[in-house]
């Protein structure tokens, strides 16, 4: 089934899902590499590639919640939840949302300010989406890292969230988005 | 046989005569570039400067009298390589959108050695700076020695970015710019 259903994840919803659950902390990790390598000729395109998959992120991220008002998930499981609890879930969500669509967005204005064409692929010049300037530039690679780490700390809250459920409330949740 | 020069040295050194006798130029730019070289990971890369206009005139006999002003597009600057050359234009360095043009004003010039010395104010970036440009100028091969009317001149310098406000990615980039500036001029009268 590829729409959610009342009780379950449909198909495309688990592929967004679990593929952005890889691709996401990939990106975090990559990020963290290019800031922390010696940059040469040799490894001058990872700058580029990341940016280029920054942007397939921010396309997938566009089509999920597309999908999402398409065809919306099931109803949050209560039983066994405080109220706090699915409050904090929820948030997590909407922050986790933000924090998708933020990090790509961040890193495409700081590379558009740098002046530094970005290349999708090779295939085309994606367009720059924010004048030339040192101040943006900085201000939007630093913004850029706080949410990268605000990211994995919302990450981290919602998969403690999850496994809680599965182990310790052994509730559906975990297993409807999975497989 | 355009890779044989022969240098026009002697025409300022056995400059004979202080009375003015001022040549004009243009120069033409399907033979000219204004380089640059930078070090990047341990190489030496080349980047240039395609558009730029100006005025020229040289007195062979009182070289002091000499002028060069040139105007420098930075918005079509090119930097070696795609990424360089976004990074050159782009607001750490060139800030091509914000300052589209360099310029330099000749103040004085004088015979040296084989060429000539020419000190003038290089203006990037809004920041002027004195900058000493040595210059010889060079005939084609087989020209007559007395060829007046279409030379080239070679002019280098070295500079360092940071004088001018203009040395971004330094943990990257080297702040000396070594300057090799080849112009083909034409005489205009």
């Amino acid at each position: 089934m590829l729409r959610n259903s009342g009780e379950i994840y449909g198909l495309v919803a688990k592929l967004f899902h679990w593929i952005l659950a890889l691709y996401l902390p990939g990106m975090f990790v990559f990020g963290k590499y290019l800031a922390s390598m010696t940059v040469g000729f040799s490894n001058l395109h990872l700058f580029n590639w990341h940016k280029a998959f920054g942007l397939v992120a921010v396309t997938l991220i566009l089509l999920r919640l597309a999908w999402r008002f398409y065809t919306p998930p099931p109803p949050t499981l209560t039983e066994g939840t405080k109220t706090w609890e699915l409050q904090l879930a929820h948030f997590t969500h909407i922050v986790l949302y933000v924090l998708m669509l933020g990090m790509p967005l961040t890193g495409w204005i700081a590379s558009s300010a740098s002046g530094i064409p970005i290349s999708l692929f090779g295939l085309a010049n994606v367009p720059l989406i924010a004048p030339p300037s040192e101040g943006i530039e900085d201000l939007f690679f630093d913004i850029h890292r706080v949410l990268g780490f605000l990211l994995v700390l919302f990450v981290a809250l919602h998969i403690a969230g999850a496994l809680k459920r599965h182990f310790v409330l052994r509730d559906t949740t975990l297993r409807r988005m999975w497989f | 046989m355009r890779n044989f020069w022969t240098s026009l040295a002697f025409l300022f050194a056995c400059a004979t005569s202080a009375a003015a006798f001022p040549i004009y130029y243009a120069f033409d730019h399907s033979d000219s570039n204004i380089g640059f070289t930078y070090e990047f990971d341990g190489q030496k890369i080349r980047g240039q400067f395609p558009d730029f206009s100006g005025e020229l005139v040289i007195d062979f006999q009182k070289v002091s009298n000499s002028i060069v002003n040139v105007t420098i597009d930075t918005t079509t600057a090119q930097g070696g390589f795609i990424f360089a050359t976004g990074a050159l234009r782009g607001p750490k360095v060139l800030a091509a959108d914000r300052y589209p043009q360099m310029r330099f004003v000749s103040r004085s010039a004088r015979p040296e050695g084989g060429g000539a010395i020419v000190t003038g104010d290089l203006t990037v970036r809004d920041v002027t700076r004195p900058v000493e440009l040595v210059v010889s100028v060079l005939r084609d091969a087989g020209t007559e020695p007395t060829e007046r009317g279409n030379l080239i001149l070679r002019v280098t310098t070295s500079l360092r970015r940071s004088d001018f406000q203009a040395d971004g990615y330094s943990d990257l980039v080297s702040d000396m710019l070594d300057i090799d500036i080849r112009a083909r001029i034409r005489r205009i009268k």
